[in-house]
């Protein structure tokens, strides 16, 4: 019944830099259905942003990608041609990025924007996309929308702009759309109506939704499919519940202590953390690369590898070599040790 | 609470109003803006008060005017119950410090670690320079950074470093309040819960009073005792943090607490039922400044504006209220 | 939560640590990287030891007539004259090569001093209308156009006619006169500078306005101002050789590469070296200069990213 709209698998991506080969994406594999939406959650410098500029072909000039699958709609796309990549871009697959500011062109109207690619990709005919237009600017909630076309991008508020641009990547009704941080600039309030914006519409178009987010909160409202990324892998995926309810990385585990939760951790308490900073990806890696961060890391640790082991619930995944049960085990009796 | 009405608020604002004419444009002569409008904000010592709002609500434009950068156009400002008006930039620095959203901008790149937290010391001619050092070297050990670190220039450090050095400057002089101003929203997740985690322990060692303006409202309800709820330059809701979080009564609140995305599964996006149009602060609505996106609506809000009402130290400024008052 | 592992205490050391290269030393390794600045430099230095050391360089006075020994051909069409007159003499039978070497002070002279004089006023001006803004703002801006309206050379020549030539005229006019980049780069860097969060923080801790001009923003716009500087150093230069040799310059006998150029015209098929040298001078040091202000750029200004 559902279909995959996208599949990668071991995509990579290397960028020779002064000091040696960095390698921000290392092997990372998912698939998006219709109607199913995906989240890639990670900090800063996890690879995620790349991840997705990776699957759209808009690296930069000097990085290198490998995949060993790329399908879109069950096609190859990793050796498409830029011509027709930048085709697919506008159509069948569109984006929307975090700054709607940098990302919209102050040089023309919201209409000229919003038509470009729709007469490039779909028909010539203006009044054709013109309708268009004007049909999904009030499905995003824009008010009086046949005036709005004239207007330029400074004229409208940060939310305003989210919208249009969530208009501009719906014109030619892709099957995937890829957003990355679309809300990180927005207000609370604006925030939760831009993402409820976002479930709707893509109900109601049957699209693929992948959504790249630092914040845990959004991740656990809007995903049905999270991937918690760390130093360019994944180090656990799963069904949203599984990953909030029974997270079992020892980073998205600290992660989850970190944030104070209304209700659940109390007013004044200390908040857990994961100290240390992300490691160093230039040159040959080994080992996991949590451990230095990780409360549970062991000498096996420097050298294990960073495969994703099944657990017991289906489609959920994590890549420590240890189960929960082996860590509990481990913890246990080092602070007997220490005792 | 008796405590609190014997001993003056560490921070208190009287009716502070902020206007500034904005420019119409070429020849069109100016308009007056409202940042602030006449609030009202007490900070009891030793407590945390958060203040929370959309961009634009006049958060910033209060900051400044509590940190002695702006003046205030009518009202007045007091520190432990004496008026600002006579105080000199640097009178006012001793008693309150910001810290900054973005530890990027906030340390000058061209300067090193030591210099930048030892400059409050440099600027006040505090004791005798040749202590300095040490004492620059005590502040970092506070804040949980190696002392090494002090020969360093800001590029040379992470985000959460640089952060523990924006709050070590601040520090330095000992004030009684420190300005928070979205104190972790530009750091990644693992490191904001370390910045908290240091604030509140510096809260309780030093004694310290905050005023923490953020977004974030779990950070907030988190750290914070005291809640004030901002809207077009107005205070329209303050009280008790776990009244104002259990039992918000004006409906912005309301909205706004709606909009937390608590990280539960089993909670859809949810619906704010709020207009997406924030007022221009230029122009604001007649009546009850809120009242266009407001889903309590009644026909007395577009003509009257409210008067705050409080009841059990809880205030609110909704014609919704005066109804229960009554 | 009885693990401690979690909780680490964030009293005490935390243990996260960025091994970046200081700001210093990563200036150091661009500069050596950065073949346009090294070239730049080299030349600059080279042209200035030359000009510091002209009287142990020079075989002879610059100024020294000898009527007798007039344009005398230079050592690659009379091998002869290598060792008395390496690059000949002139139409009054001065000694080229000591009046080459001593040119090199009066252009750097007159770049280093227009550059001093107009980099001053400019600075003040920019950097007062960039950090206070508003009116003050207005009115420098106003000042700055009045001096854009106003073409440098034709005032140059009026102010040398009125006042007589002179090399502390020439100076003073020139530097009274190319401030102008000076005030509009520092303005609209100011401007940017004004409103960074570390400003506001010194602000904040009761600086005075002085001090935060001077010392949280001036730094700051330090790479831009020395990239301007050379620009108008190179730019200075070119306008006095122009005023020498349109003769409103610096004046006889003083030897300026521009007043040479001039001196050199009439015998420029007969002996075209007159003309060439001064003129290779003049352009090696102007390329130089140029060179060196745009490596600059690139080694300073990238810090961002």
């Amino acid at each position: 019944m559902s279909e995959t709209v996208l599949e990668v698998e071991n995509l990579t991506v290397d960028i020779p830099i002064a000091s040696g080969m960095l390698h921000p994406v290392r092997g990372i594999s998912f698939s998006v259905q219709k109607g199913e939406t995906l989240c890639i959650v990670g900090e800063s410098g996890c690879g995620k942003s790349l991840t997705s500029l990776a699957m759209m072909g808009l690296l930069p000039k000097t990085a290198q990608r490998r995949t060993d699958k790329l399908l879109f709609r069950g096609e190859e796309i990793g050796d498409l041609p830029e011509r027709q990549m930048s085709k697919l871009r506008g159509g069948a697959m569109s984006m929307i990025f975090q700054e709607p500011m940098t990302s919209l062109n102050p040089a023309y109207t919201i209409g000229d924007q919003l038509m470009e690619a729709f007469r490039r990709h779909v028909t010539r005919d203006r009044a054709v996309a013109r309708d268009r237009a004007v049909y999904l600017l009030e499905k995003v909630g824009i008010s009086s929308a046949a005036s709005r076309l004239s207007q330029y991008p400074h004229q409208l508020s940060g939310g305003l702009r989210q919208r249009v641009m969530i208009a501009m990547a719906l014109m030619c009704e892709p099957e995937l759309i890829i957003a990355d941080e679309p809300t990180t600039a927005l207000d609370v309030t604006i925030q939760a109506q831009i993402l409820h914006l976002l479930a709707e519409l893509q109900d109601e178009f049957d699209m693929g939704l992948i959504l790249i987010t630092h914040d845990l909160g959004v991740v656990a409202r809007i995903a049905d499919k999270v991937q918690v990324m760390y130093a360019g892998r994944t180090v656990e995926e799963g069904p949203v519940n599984a990953i909030f309810e029974e997270p079992a990385h020892p980073y998205t585990q600290g992660l989850l202590r970190c944030i104070p939760v209304p209700g659940k951790t109390k007013r004044g308490e200390r908040l857990g953390s994961v100290p240390g900073i992300v490691p160093n990806l230039v040159g040959d890696l080994e080992g996991c690369m949590f451990r230095n961060r990780c409360p549970h890391a062991t000498a096996e640790c420097d050298t294990a590898g960073e495969q994703l082991a099944k657990l017991s619930s289906g489609d959920h995944a994590h890549a420590c070599i240890r189960s929960l049960a082996d860590r509990a085990a481990i913890d246990a009796s080092s602070t007997k040790a220490a005792e | 609470m008796k405590d609190a009405e014997i001993i003056a608020p560490a921070l208190e604002t009287d009716n502070v109003s902020c206007v500034f004419n904005v420019s119409q444009g070429f020849m069109k002569g100016t308009k007056p803006l409202r940042a602030i409008n006449g609030v009202s904000l007490q900070v009891p010592k030793g407590e945390v008060v958060g203040l929370v709002g959309e961009s634009g609500c006049g958060k910033s434009t209060l900051a400044n005017v509590l940190l002695g950068l702006q003046a205030p156009t009518t009202g007045d400002v007091r520190y432990s119950g004496t008026s600002a008006a006579g105080f000199s930039r640097k009178d006012v620095a001793r008693r309150i410090q910001p810290i900054f959203q973005d530890p990027y901008s906030s340390l000058n790149p061209t300067k090193t670690i030591r210099s930048i937290v030892s400059q409050p010391l440099r600027i006040h001619n505090v004791g005798d320079p040749s202590e300095w050092d040490a004492k620059v070297d005590e502040m970092l050990d506070i804040v949980g950074l190696p002392s090494r670190s002090a020969n360093n220039y800001p590029s040379q450090m992470s985000g959460g470093q640089r952060q523990r050095v924006a709050i070590a400057r601040a520090l330095i002089m000992r004030p009684e309040i420190v300005i928070c101003d979205e104190p972790t929203s530009a750091l990644d997740v693992s490191v904001q819960s370390q910045i908290l985690n240091l604030l509140q322990d510096l809260k309780d060692e030093l004694g310290l009073t905050y005023l923490l303006i953020s977004h974030n409202l779990a950070v907030v309800e988190h750290l914070a005792d005291r809640v004030a709820v901002m809207y077009l330059g107005r205070i329209v809701e303050e009280g008790p943090a776990d009244k104002v979080f259990a039992n918000p009564r004006h409906p912005y609140t309301k909205a706004l607490l709606e909009s937390v995305l608590t990280p539960d599964p089993k909670l859809g996006v949810p619906e704010t039922h709020l207009g997406a149009v924030f007022p221009n602060p230029i122009d604001p609505p007649s009546g009850c400044s809120f009242h266009p996106r407001c889903v309590a609506c009644m026909d007395i809000c577009k003509s009257k504006a409210p008067r705050p009402i409080s009841s059990e130290g809880h205030m609110a400024e909704c014609h919704l209220m005066e109804g229960d008052a009554q | 939560m009885t693990d401690i592992a979690h909780t680490p205490r964030s009293f005490g050391q935390i243990v996260d640590e960025v091994l970046e290269p200081s700001p210093m030393q990563k200036l150091r390794k661009r500069m050596f990287g950065n073949y346009s600045f090294l070239a730049g430099l080299v030349i600059i230095l080279l042209i200035l030891a030359v000009a510091l050391l002209a009287p142990l360089l020079a075989p002879h006075d610059p100024l020294e007539t000898n009527l007798s020994n007039r344009l005398t051909n230079p050592f690659w069409h009379d091998a002869k004259t290598l060792e008395e007159h390496p690059l000949g003499t002139d139409k009054v039978g001065r000694d080229y090569l000591s009046r080459l070497i001593y040119g090199a002070q009066i252009s750097l002279l007159i770049g280093v001093s227009t550059m001093l004089i107009s980099g001053t006023i400019g600075t003040i001006l920019g950097v007062t209308a960039g950090y206070f803004g508003g009116r003050v703002d207005m009115v420098i801006n106003f000042i700055i156009n009045t001096r854009l309206a106003m073409p440098v050379f034709l005032v140059a020549m009026a102010a040398v006619v009125a006042f007589g030539a002179s090399l502390t005229v020439v100076i003073l006019v020139l530097g009274l006169f190319l401030w102008d980049r000076f005030a509009v780069v520092m303005r609209s860097i100011t401007m940017q500078a004004r409103d960074l969060d570390y400003v506001k923080a010194a602000r904040a801790m009761g600086c005075s306005t002085p001090y935060i001009i001077v010392r949280e923003i001036f730094p700051n716009v330090l790479g831009s101002l020395t990239v301007v500087a050379t620009v108008e150093m190179a730019n200075a230069i070119l306008l006095e050789a122009a005023l020498s040799f349109l003769g409103f310059g610096v004046q006889a006998p003083t030897p300026s590469w521009g007043l040479m150029l001039n001196e050199a015209r009439e015998y420029m098929f007969f002996s075209p070296w007159l003309l060439a040298l001064p003129g290779t001078c003049l352009f090696f040091l102007v390329l130089a200069i140029n060179l060196f202000g745009d490596g600059l750029r690139d080694v300073t200004l990238e810090k961002g990213r």
